[in-house]
């Protein structure tokens, strides 16, 4: 029965060629078009480290000024990075089991020996402390997170991600090797396994993959490696990332603890609210103390950068699944034109011995065969959206922003196994919504009037 | 084995209420061939499509094969359809992107028989209308009268109960009439009662018997 049904099915697909592509080609557009924002949307709401999330905490310290909103989308949201010094205060901190305070650069990656064969590129690199790996739960493939004392000494050590383990040395164990990092050369004490970590909850450019090279945080004292987003109070921000800078209300910090209690959290509250105060008796901080802890869980709700996007993506949502649902009324006209047709031969099987569930369903499933087809088509528009997307969004970024890791193969804008289900889920569907009317009222057509006299 | 008790039909066309059937009895035996004339608009196509199930009644009551089918589900009714009545048009009905043999196959697929019993009763019943030749054919590749042998094929292939034709032989000339007249009567002497709508004489005298229709009534 099915297979007569599927025959049937077929049959009328190749009869009316034109008409199959018509509904092929919508249900490609509309679920094409639809499913990219999808993508976007959950990939930005999704949690990176599920179970961990709610033991890890952003800190945020208001030193603002007195009348100027940071955020303009949290009017009463403090910055959500820190000047050092504040930062320090939290590292001296032994309340929190783990602290991560960390910036990151963008900056040139070249070989060790200058070795032409190795192009340099640029890569987003993370001055961070140890605690980072295991707070974010960052997957270590070769090699070690460098030790305290290596931290503390200033040397010059570093651990990369798989990609750029790749790009420098072809993969493989390359620890104990050499790079550089804006011209300073650097010994690879570990390599990270894939690792994918969407959104990048951490830091405040929440959007993009995580980095390719992660080096220590010493304390704040690799001069090199000047914090690129900064932003500083009251005056200019200072020329040379210096003991100037440090002592300086200039915010660039992106600092989380862990705090695995409830007397953790409340402990580390007191503390921070102690500090505050004390600072602010010593004349800092225009504004009321306004300090916040926010776990990982509500960071994802609240963090600027994260609204921003997600509000940015529903509205695209909205527009496609609009886009979605004309084409679906217009696949729901042609079908019912079509179906009603077609009645003559559905007739005749209807004499035959069909009943009207077997006519209701076999028309279905000619349309759920080209939602299917139009499923599979629509990865490609999906595909092609994207891409322009993102050449949209490459063309508006400075140069060197555009060779940083390869924007191109974002993970960011990739489906996953769930995500490419339901990609065929929304395209079978969308037929069978146009469907289901057309369906209903030719299979209730009564069989006798078109058997007649033809 | 078949009978209808004061069956009715009515048609509303804008204000105009039209009995098509009303208060229509007829009794019919087993391996009975009767004719049905009458003129142009008595009812007698909707008297062979309420008796194909094809159409509700409005009133009345309706057996066939001791059972009663007035009241059935659209499921039942289908299956009635499938398993005891075979259809035969005027304008042959065949399905035109389907083989000879597909559309004898048709009835037999709908009742979920296997693939070797049905190629079995495909090819006998094309060999009993003599067209087993032109098994592969589409239908625009045969003559009007091949295709509606191709039609009693598909009628005979599931062997029914009862076969129900609307003037069979009506878009046909009276050489191909005659030929379709004798595989009715060699069907029926092989034991299916058959009920033929027809308006030609020439048809009709071959049935064992003959009943008139006018406004919707039998005047025998
Ligand atoms: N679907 C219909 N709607 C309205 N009137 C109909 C319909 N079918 C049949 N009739 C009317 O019922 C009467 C009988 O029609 P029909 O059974 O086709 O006659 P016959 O087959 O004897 O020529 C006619 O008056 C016809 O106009
Ligand atoms: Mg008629």
């Amino acid at each position: 029965m099915f297979m007569l049904a599927l025959e049937t099915a077929l049959r009328s697909i190749r009869k009316t060629p034109g008409v199959s592509l018509l509904v092929t080609a919508a249900i490609a557009l509309g679920v094409g078009i639809t499913m990219p924002m999808v993508v976007l949307y959950y990939n930005t709401a999704q949690n990176p480290i599920p179970g961990q999330s709610d033991n890890v905490y952003t800190v945020l310290i208001d030193n603002w000024f007195a009348d100027v909103t940071f955020w303009q989308v949290a009017p009463d949201m403090p910055p959500d990075i820190m000047a050092a010094r504040d930062a320090r205060a939290i590292m001296a901190s032994d309340i929190q089991t783990g602290t991560s305070v960390g910036y990151r650069v963008i900056q040139p990656i070249r070989s060790a020996d200058n070795d032409t064969r190795i192009k340099p590129f640029f890569s987003e690199v993370r001055i961070t402390t140890p605690d980072f790996f295991r707070m974010f739960r960052a997957p270590m493939l070769y090699g070690n997170i460098w030790d305290k004392e290596t931290g503390e000494s200033g040397a010059n050590v570093a651990i990369l991600s798989n990609v750029t383990n790749q790009r420098l040395f072809g993969g493989g164990d390359n620890v104990g090797k050499e790079f550089k990092v804006a011209d300073e050369i650097y010994q690879v004490v570990g390599i990270l396994d894939a690792w994918d970590f969407t959104p990048r909850l951490y830091s405040i450019s929440i959007n993009a993959r995580v980095e390719g090279v992660f080096v220590p945080l010493s304390d704040f004292k690799r001069s090199h490696l000047m914090p690129e987003r900064a932003t500083t109070i009251g005056t200019d921000t200072p020329e040379n990332f210096d003991q100037t800078y440090l002592n300086s209300e200039t915010i660039f910090a992106e600092v989380w603890v862990e705090l695995p209690t409830a007397e953790n959290v409340a402990a580390f509250r007191d503390y921070l609210d102690n500090y505050t105060l004390e600072q602010k008796s010593l004349g800092r901080y225009e504004r009321p103390v306004n300090n916040r802890l926010y776990s990982g869980t509500e960071w994802l709700e609240v963090a600027p950068a994260s609204q921003e996007s997600k509000s940015l993506y529903r509205a695209f949502i909205i527009v496609a699944v609009f886009f979605l649902v004309v084409c679906i009324f217009n696949l729901l006209s042609l079908l019912l034109a079509k179906f009603m047709s077609v009645t003559p031969e559905a007739s005749v099987t209807r004499a035959l011995g069909a009943t009207r569930t077997d006519i209701f369903l076999r028309y279905l499933l000619e349309v759920g065969v080209l939602g299917l087809l139009g499923g599979i088509l629509s990865l490609y528009v999906a595909r092609i959206a994207l891409r322009s997307m993102l050449w949209v969004y490459i063309s508006n970024l400075p140069p060197e922003f555009k060779e940083i890791t390869g924007i191109g193969e974002n993970p960011y804008i990739q489906f996953n196994t769930s995500l490419f289900l339901a990609t065929f889920a929304l395209a079978i569907a969308a037929s069978l919504i146009a469907a289901l009317i057309p369906a209903w009222r030719a299979c209730h057509v009564p069989p006798a009037e078109y058997l007649k006299v033809n | 084995m078949f009978r209808m008790e004061s069956v009715e039909r009515r048609f509303q066309v804008g204000e105009i209420m039209t009995y098509a059937l009303r208060d229509f009895s007829l009794s019919i035996g087993e391996g009975d061939f009767v004719a049905v004339e009458g003129p142009s608009g008595a009812g007698k196509t909707t008297f062979l499509n309420i008796a194909g199930l094809l159409d509700p009644m409005d009133g009345g009551k309706y057996y066939l094969a001791g059972e009663d089918v007035s009241e059935l589900s659209d499921r039942d009714r289908s299956l009635i359809r499938n398993q005891r009545i075979g259809f035969i048009f005027q304008g042959f009905n065949l399905i035109p992107d389907l083989s000879a043999e597909k559309n004898v196959e048709l009835p037999l697929r709908l009742r979920g028989m296997s693939a070797a019993e049905r190629k079995q009763r495909v090819g006998a019943a094309l060999e009993q209308v003599g067209l087993t030749s032109r098994a592969r054919h589409l239908p625009s590749k045969l003559s009007g009268g091949q295709q509606q042998r191709v039609a009693i094929a598909r009628a005979i292939a599931g062997s029914p109960n009862i076969i129900l034709a609307d003037e069979p032989t009506g878009n046909l000339d009276t050489h191909m009439a005659a030929q379709i007249m004798e595989m009715l009567v060699a069907i029926n002497e092989a034991g299916t009662s058959i009920i033929m709508v027809t308006h030609s004489p020439e048809s009709a005298q071959v049935a064992k018997r003959r009943i008139e229709v006018r406004d919707g009534r039998i005047v025998e």
